[in-house]
């Protein structure tokens, strides 16, 4: 059951040189209870695309058009009132480097408590003491909980973010970069635990990162973005085994395994500047596949297996079916 | 032959308690370190966030003085010699830092970026070579760039800058700090390989640092794993990636993600503890899931247990 489809969603940022164009016409759906990678490296509008789920867009974003339909409903045209009532309780994030963000001055079953606060009509005494069990879901024991966030250590913070993300029973956990900056068995570790949520919870996860190995050893699904449009859609082993578009295939060919030592080719170019970009493929600098008819060439969806949607010219015509 | 020979290097870094309290304790940074590199290899140093891999490449190349310990560069012991004759060795030996958006001067053009180790140094060029340098780091063409700021490059092409300002004063030896950490993923593979092309070319050996072992792997002849201070392990890059002794070798081999849906089971327990308490014993001991008595007593030290393959572990005699 589809529990997030977004229509056509295209967002701008304003800025004194023009405008950036981080979100084009995004089209995409979620089933509930899946594991769902977007990755894309950065300007490639996966993180505007986590805080637009949310609403939480900065000042100077405008969403252009589009529809963001969670469980039924369009969050666009929610009052914001009734928005605040959906973040934390329908839809939560971890968000990047938030670890290093936590206030220095409340312990940290406090800082897990504070959403129960806000968000549900309860004593802060429930607050903490649901605050707890979460806190011992997320692997941090007892003597932690009234602990101050510089006595902890980098991977400790991070579950304590993520506990404050999953404290108000979310349906949706939007996790932005989760790893970036741990040490590689800490990520591990991290990686771990969110998958133990997500699979007793049931929760709904969207992972956005530029770690495409990371991701691919827990979703379900695999988005790829590339410079505010997405590339290609599929399950995570299809993209892996039978990638269609040529960006995610340069990614593929750009990743070193120590186990199975390759020569790794990247992709040539610089990733392109998303301020005024130029009509067409915005891959079309970079893309070794790249043919006259991508300067111009109209976004099209090109089913090329089952739930496997690539966006890309070489593909036209290709499709099993049409939809 | 050897072009960096360094021995039992030790860094301590005093740290004071508080403002209050004079009593002064060591941040043991670096506890025993010998590390060669082969003149024209590429080697790697392996270690998480306060292994003390930074501080070990800063020394090579003469910008942190040890505590301890002797550093031969071509056959020079760095660490005994007057001010003016390090200043000769350091033209020798160059070092790529991690962040490209803070390494470079935002008031220097990339022509004068790359110019100015030579300059100071009072070395005759010409425009030519430092196109022919800027070409060789793919800052094709070099009208392009010469004139421009920092800002108006990308990370990739800032590093770039930073290769070529290393290397055109032709240096025996390089140091990179983790120079792909920051760049994005499809920039890194061809930077990967731009290292490799020019340490062929130029017959440059390479010390890289990073947290990445499969950057590590790809890159590198030989491989160091730092643990806290102290390496655990090191040999021949395939060999050690195929065949890892050390546990904590073994749990990072373990935790590098690879392409594919699976479940890991991560047996190390923790994180790195702060080099101020460095446990007694093996300094691995209260992570390692083997541990055994004599780990929390006696330290371990490196031996040879394979063709130059050397691990520091009570497991292996």
């Amino acid at each position: 059951m589809t529990i997030i489809e977004i229509k056509n969603l295209t967002v701008n940022y304003k800025t004194n040189k023009g405008y950036v164009s981080a979100l084009d016409n995004i089209s995409l759906e979620i089933e509930r209870g899946t594991v769902t990678g977007l990755v894309g490296e950065s300007g490639s509008g996966k993180t505007t695309l986590g805080l637009a789920l949310l609403r939480i867009l900065p000042p100077a974003a405008t969403i252009k058009s589009g529809e963001i339909i969670v469980d039924g409903v369009d969050i666009l045209k929610l009052k914001e009132d009734e928005m605040v009532d959906l973040r934390g309780k329908k839809i939560s994030m971890v968000f990047q480097g938030a670890m290093n963000y936590l206030n220095p001055l409340i312990n940290i079953e406090e800082q897990v408590a504070e959403p129960l606060i806000i968000h549900e009509n309860i004593t802060k005494k429930e607050a903490i003491r649901i605050a707890r069990d979460k806190l011992a879901l997320v692997g941090l024991d007892e003597n932690v909980w009234r602990r101050y966030p510089h006595e902890l250590s980098g991977g400790m913070r991070q579950r304590v973010v993520i506990a404050m993300a999953i404290v108000t029973s979310p349906d949706i956990l939007i996790a932005d970069e989760p790893t970036t900056a741990l040490d590689v068995l800490t990520q591990a570790r991290i990686i771990k635990l969110i998958k133990s949520l997500q699979k007793e919870f049931n929760l709904t996860t969207i992972i956005i990162s530029h770690d495409l190995p990371m991701v691919s050893e827990i979703a379900d699904d695999i988005i790829v973005m590339y410079g505010g449009k997405i590339c290609e859609i599929g399950r995570n082993e299809e993209i892996l085994a039978n990638a269609k578009h040529p960006y995610t295939k340069g990614l593929l060919a750009s990743i070193p395994d120590p186990k199975t030592p390759k020569e790794i080719v990247g992709i040539p170019g610089e990733p392109i500047s998303l301020l005024n970009p130029p009509s067409g493929c915005r891959f079309y600098s970079r893309c070794p596949s790249a043919r006259e008819t991508c300067k111009t060439y109209e976004y099209e969806r090109y089913t090329v297996g089952d739930g496997h949607v690539v966006l890309c010219n070489l593909y036209e015509g290709s499709e099993d079916e049409c939809c | 032959m050897n072009v960096v020979e360094a021995k039992e290097i030790r860094k301590y870094f005093p740290v004071k308690e508080s403002i209050f309290n004079r009593k002064v304790r060591v941040v043991k940074a670096l506890d025993g370190v010998d590390l060669n590199i082969e003149k024209g290899q590429i080697s790697s140093l392996v270690g998480e966030t306060g292994s003390g891999k930074t501080t070990l490449g800063r020394i090579l190349v003469g910008l942190v003085e040890p505590t301890a310990g002797s550093i031969k560069i071509e056959g020079v012991d760095i660490t005994s010699i007057s001010r003016k004759q390090l200043k000769e060795i350091r033209k020798r030996t160059q070092i790529i830092f991690q962040d490209p958006f803070s390494s470079l001067n935002p008031r220097m053009k990339v022509k004068d970026t790359i110019e100015e180790p030579l300059k100071l140094n009072h070395i005759d060029f010409d425009q030519e070579k430092i196109f022919r340098i800027m070409q060789a780091v793919d800052l094709k063409p070099p009208e392009d760039f010469l004139n421009r700021y920092p800002h108006e490059l990308s990370g990739g092409q800032k590093q770039r800058v930073a290769i070529a300002r290393a290397l055109v004063m032709s240096p025996d030896f390089i140091v990179a700090d983790e120079p792909v950490s920051m760049l994005d993923v499809s920039i890194r593979a061809n930077f990967l390989n731009l290292i490799r092309r020019l340490n062929a070319e130029y017959n440059v050996s390479l010390l890289m640092i990073t947290h990445d072992v499969s950057i590590a792997s790809y890159i590198g002849k030989e491989i160091s794993i730092l643990y806290l201070g102290k390496i655990v392990e090191r040999g021949e890059t395939k060999e050690v990636i195929n065949n890892p002794l050390h546990p904590y070798t073994r749990a990072l081999m373990d935790a590098i993600p690879t392409l594919g849906k699976k479940e890991k089971e991560i047996e190390i327990k923790g994180e790195i503890p702060n080099p101020i308490n460095i446990p007694p014993g093996c300094r691995f001991n209260p992570r390692c899931p083997v541990a055994m008595e004599i780990c929390k007593e006696v330290e371990p030290v490196l031996k040879e247990v394979g063709k130059g393959h050397f691990v520091s572990c009570h497991l292996y005699k």
